[in-house]
């Protein structure tokens, strides 16, 4: 099949990690820009406006959350895949409450980046296994139903949310995960993007809660 | 007299009445003096016979009770003695603390009570004020009843003799220093007592109030001895100004000095806590910004040998348990911690990466450690069998129950083709679950990889984060 090609800028305040994310990304995937913190990536962002951009989730002046408010001001269009080697959970939550379309950690393969970047590229949102089990967890927990500004839709999985979750979380692809459930993919990544809209929209304490608990062990 | 005394102490006691006749003689005492010399003199045949069956350490002193506070290396707090007491175990206890022979201070106390009864209160005193023996259990048996009298008796009859024979030479004390000496020395004796407890830190604040009570009480009875001292000589409402201020004054000080250099050490503790905390989070970021970046790009590089990139993997994700996870090394195993592990071995052993995911972790026991053993073994047999070039692993910690997952992306097999020599699936795995109240699922087929799927009941207990 043939993908388009994707215009990426690459947020990251480590060059040599960034020449490392460049190397595999393959034929499919242009890096137009690359910027190390937040003070040049959101120039660099609002003027190159790129399809994708791979953004750490800790930059010495400030989370990653910080560059996706004032980029979306200016370019709603552009997507932002967070990526991080150990942060806290709380940051990746808190990237992602920010508007990130997905979460990934720095030692996924190239293959899997570049699949990764035309999905959130498309629209879809991207779960890595971990996101996925946190996720889960999150929301697994009882709540009290009578949340003061809660939404209900908002805060609970549907039961085949959980279990595309619970697959990532044991490492499906989402075809596989298709296959699994016969459903089509297209059902799949409706689920995942759901459950990114809750993940975000949510005003679950626990996810808060959870988030500054847990680290990614 | 016949056991441990021998020729010897004969000798000696009646060179000893000699002496004694001698210096009755030279003093020129009169005959109550000479029954003072005599007390004195059956005082010491009773000592000697009452310690002649004493152990041969006992016998050198308090060399035996000591030794065990020296082979642990602590200075003993001062307390009476239980082992090796006489009477209330004021000379054993103080000698141990002291660091000096019970016997040397009981002759010291005779004495003194010579003098018209001083040792003896002061005794007395301290017999009061010291706290009661911290706890038995010496290898020194305590001496027969018997024995242990006759020292009594002859210590008494020591000090009715020196007793006797001073007032007959004329240096009898005044009743009035005695009295005086007493108060101080109980009132000493109690502050020196409540100022040690406040000073261990050991003590539980709970004893303030009673430690505060003695400390009043003990300035009370040095105040009331010093008065009575004044008083001969005219008791002037300045003297009684100063009196009254230096009690006060001493009081505030006893009382509240040690609970603010309490205070003061809590203090300088929680800062250096407080440092050490500092100085953790911001090693954890510069470990962030370099080698756990270098780890992850290491996994990265395409030339990388897949040892390498295991090495990588695995120091990664031990630097990131201790920076991030905040597990003790040293602490007891829990879920997380001991599936790490598996996996780590796993990966080192066959070089396949395996991706952990584990966003919850739980207490292990017995059951939990089985259930991660299964883990391992489905870890090893993907790792072997399968020619997968990765392994997936999810741990789920749920109310009810703890879940692992091992998937890998092989070639698959058929169950029922697993030859019976290959103990590893039967066995090690789904046998081994079914042992520890849980079950095992295996989903497969040619070709389609395998997914190992492990559970197990929870008992009542919460997880931690």
């Amino acid at each position: 099949m043939s993908l388009p090609l994707r215009r990426v800028v690459i947020v990251d305040d480590h060059e040599i990690f960034r020449a490392g994310l460049r190397a595999g990304l393959g034929p499919t995937i242009q890096v137009v820009g690359e910027a190390g913190s937040v003070e040049e990536a959101v120039p660099l962002i609002s003027d190159l406006e790129p399809d994708v951009v791979l953004l750490d989730v800790h930059l010495p002046d400030g989370g990653g959350q910080t560059v996706i408010a004032p980029v979306h001001a200016q370019r709603p269009a552009v997507r932002f895949l967070a990526l991080s080697v150990s942060d806290a959970a709380e940051d990746v939550v808190a990237t992602i409450r920010a508007g990130a379309r997905g979460y990934v950690t720095k030692t996924i393969s190239a293959g899997d980046l570049t699949a990764s970047i035309h999905r959130i590229a498309d629209g879809d949102a991207v779960f890595s296994p971990w996101l996925a089990g946190f996720v889960l967890d999150a929301f697994g927990g009882s709540e009290p139903a009578a949340q003061i500004g809660g939404d209900p839709e908002l805060d609970q999985l549907t039961a085949r949310e959980q279990e595309v979750l619970l697959l990532i979380a044991r490492g499906y692809t989402y075809k596989e995960i298709a296959g699994r459930l016969v459903v089509s993919v297209k059902t799949v990544e409706s689920h995942v993007s759901n459950v990114l809209r809750k993940l975000q929209l949510s005003n679950r304490n626990e996810l808060t809660r959870w988030a500054a608990t847990r680290r990614m062990i | 007299m016949n056991e441990g005394v021998g020729a010897p102490a004969a000798a000696a006691l009646v060179t000893l009445v000699a002496v004694l006749l001698a210096a009755a003689g030279v003093l020129a005492i009169d005959i109550a003096g000479f029954a003072g010399l005599l007390l004195l003199l059956v005082g010491v045949a009773a000592l000697a016979w009452g310690r002649a069956g004493d152990p041969v350490g006992a016998a050198a002193g308090a060399a035996a009770p000591r030794s065990p506070h020296r082979a642990s290396d602590a200075r003993p707090r001062a307390a009476r003695g239980d082992d090796d007491r006489v009477v209330a175990g004021v000379c054993a206890g103080l000698g141990r603390w002291l660091d000096i022979d019970p016997p040397a201070l009981r002759l010291g106390f005779a004495w003194a009570s010579g003098l018209g009864g001083v040792g003896l209160l002061a005794y007395v005193a301290l017999a009061v004020a010291l706290p009661a023996p911290a706890g038995a259990g010496s290898a020194v048996p305590r001496r027969p009843a018997l024995r242990r009298w006759t020292i009594v008796g002859g210590f008494a009859l020591l000090f009715a003799g020196a007793g006797t024979l001073l007032s007959a030479v004329g240096l009898a004390p005044r009743l009035g220093a005695l009295v005086v000496a007493a108060l101080a020395a109980t009132g000493a004796g109690l502050l020196w007592r409540a100022v040690a407890q406040r000073l261990d830190e050991r003590e539980t604040p709970r004893s303030n109030v009673a430690s505060g009570a003695r400390i009043l009480f003990g300035l009370a009875l040095l105040a009331f001895g010093a008065l009575l001292t004044l008083r001969p000589d005219g008791v002037s409402s300045l003297g009684v100004g100063i009196v009254v201020a230096a009690i006060v004054g001493t009081a505030a000080a006893l009382i509240v000095g040690p609970s603010l250099l309490r205070a003061r050490r809590e203090a300088e503790a929680e800062r250096l806590e407080r440092i050490r905390a500092d100085e953790r989070a911001t090693v954890a970021a510069r470990l962030h910004d370099s080698v756990l970046q270098t780890f992850a790009l290491l996994q990265r590089l395409d030339d990388a040998s897949p040892r390498v990139q295991g090495l990588a993997r695995s120091q990664e994700r031990e630097l990131r348990a201790w920076l991030y996870g905040g597990e003790d090394p040293e602490g007891p195993q829990t879920l997380a911690s001991a599936l790490r592990a598996a996996v780590d071995e796993v990966e080192m052993l066959h070089s396949v990466p395996v991706d952990l995911v584990q966003p919850t972790d739980a207490p292990l026991d017995g059951d939990g450690a089985a259930l991660v053993q299964a883990a391992r073994e489905a870890m090893v047999n993907a790792a072997r069998h399968s020619g997968a070039d990765r392994i997936s692993v999810l741990a789920r910690v749920t109310p009810t129950a703890l879940e692992l997952y091992v998937r890998d992306r092989g070639r698959g097999f058929v169950l029922a083709e697993i030859p019976d020599d290959r103990r590893g699936v039967r066995g090690s795995i789904v046998e081994r679950m079914q042992r520890h109240g849980g079950t095992a699922t295996i989903r497969t087929a040619p070709g389609d990889g395998a997914e190992v799927e492990l559970t197990l009941p929870r008992r009542a207990e919460g997880s931690v984060a």
